[in-house]
């Protein structure tokens, strides 16, 4: 299958920051989330592929088409939402709405309307006056009514309480069912990836550290639990990480096939684990 | 037939899927020839990734339980029965050596735990 989107090092500088040699691939059907701590790049790099920031090497391709070089078409099939909001704040979400879909082929003011009854968004409030999450909802409803393959979002979850963000996600999964659109979103709340994310790319360091299937990534790792004693004689090699506390300690692994842990006891670990021993552990690869 | 998954479970999340289905074959709660959802509509009700519910799906197929036609869809194979049947003793084996295990810690005798067996039973 042809990818929808694809980023090949991509390399932005902004200021002090940098993002470095970008490169990942997302085919239809599927959900991306882009992980990493706070200040990673996952901003930069999301507006670097919007062309928001003008890249300084490499290529983002959506559909084959490169974006610095056929903008117009390339953003016509992608849809966003993002923690700055692109919208005009002092006009009404409607006008808003009519303004900016003349910029797509194919929005459709109809189906914006029916989004907007069903998120409960008032059409003639002024988009500057709605609460973070009622931002997002506008977006999302937008970016749903102009027919859009790809859809990007950049912390979308982030201010949400938690019933919209559960209806996020079940949105993003309606999304890719019909297996011809994809989502990328980034976040920082590992949660919302845990399990329906197919895909991960972990940034650090404005780099990529990591990209592949969420479920290749918890499989890859595991954590052996044990008295302080155990963690600091443990027999296994490629620890990355180890912690010890007063009531029981653990070690951060890589794990291998059909390694047999015997008495110890062993769990696939969260995201939440990975990340944070990854990040304590210094991300080295073992 | 009820898939239910649990968080708090160190399981991965396809071998849950995987567990729930193969005890709906051994069930009967679906039978040979009948469809199972497909890839993404069961991914959506579970609320799980694509990759999650075709992991299950793979392994199940590997399990000779399922077949896939192409352009079709999964099917349910007729099980090997006997096959099924030493697989759920050797997992039941499996939580009995812990019980033991539970029970030696406890100082309990053969003929306690099996007294406490007995009594259960």
């Amino acid at each position: 299958m042809e990818d929808l989107l694809k980023v090949e090092h991509l390399n932005k500088r902004v200021g002090e920051f940098c993002l470095k040699d970008i490169s990942f691939s997302l085919k239809p059907g599927y959900i991306m989330g882009l992980l990493g701590v706070n200040g990673a790049g996952k901003t930069t790099l999301i507006h670097t592929i919007l062309n928001l920031y003008k890249k300084d090497g490499g290529g983002v391709y959506v559909d084959d088409m490169e974006m610095e070089e056929e903008e117009r078409a390339v953003k016509d099939k992608i849809g966003f939402v993002l923690d700055e909001n692109m919208f005009e704040e002092s006009m009404s979400v409607i006008r808003n709405a009519k303004g900016f879909g003349k910029l797509y082929s194919k929005f459709d003011e109809e189906l914006f309307r029916i989004f907007c009854k069903n998120f409960g968004i008032p059409l003639n409030k002024t988009v500057g006056s709605l609460s973070t999450g009622m931002k997002v909802r506008f977006q999302l409803a937008f970016a749903l009514s102009h027919d859009a393959v790809l859809f990007i979002m950049d912390e979308p979850a982030a201010g949400l309480d938690p019933l919209f963000r559960k209806e996020l996600m079940r949105y993003m999964q309606e999304i890719v069912e019909d297996g011809t659109r994809s989502v990328l979103f980034s976040t920082h709340i590992t949660e919302d990836l845990e399990k329906m994310s197919d895909y991960i790319v972990l940034m650090r360091d404005g780099a990529v550290f990591l990209s592949m299937p969420t479920v290749d990534l918890k499989e890859r790792y595991r954590i052996v639990y044990g008295t302080k004693e155990q963690i600091e004689t443990l027999p296994f090699f490629r620890v990355i990480y180890k912690e010890y506390g007063e009531y029981g300690s653990y070690a951060f692994l890589e794990s291998t096939e059909g390694e047999d842990y015997g008495e110890y006891e062993v769990k696939e670990p969260l995201l939440e684990d990975i990340m944070y021993c990854l990040e304590k552990g210094g991300y080295s690869y073992v | 037939m009820n898939i239910r998954i649990r968080t708090d479970n160190n399981l991965p999340i396809y071998e849950q899927i995987v567990g729930d289905i193969k005890k709906a074959i051994i069930n009967s709660e679906i039978l040979p020839g009948d469809m199972l959802p497909s890839i993404r509509s069961l991914a959506r009700g579970l609320e799980v990734s694509i990759i999650t519910t075709k992991r299950a799906y793979e392994e199940l197929e590997k399990e000779g339980l399922i077949y896939s036609e192409t352009g079709k869809g999964f099917y349910v194979k007729k099980p090997d029965t006997k096959k099924l049947r030493e697989e759920q003793l050797r997992e039941m084996e499996g939580r009995l050596e812990e019980w033991i295990q539970e029970g030696k810690k406890l100082n309990l005798t053969m003929e306690e735990m099996q007294d406490m067996i007995k009594e259960l039973y």
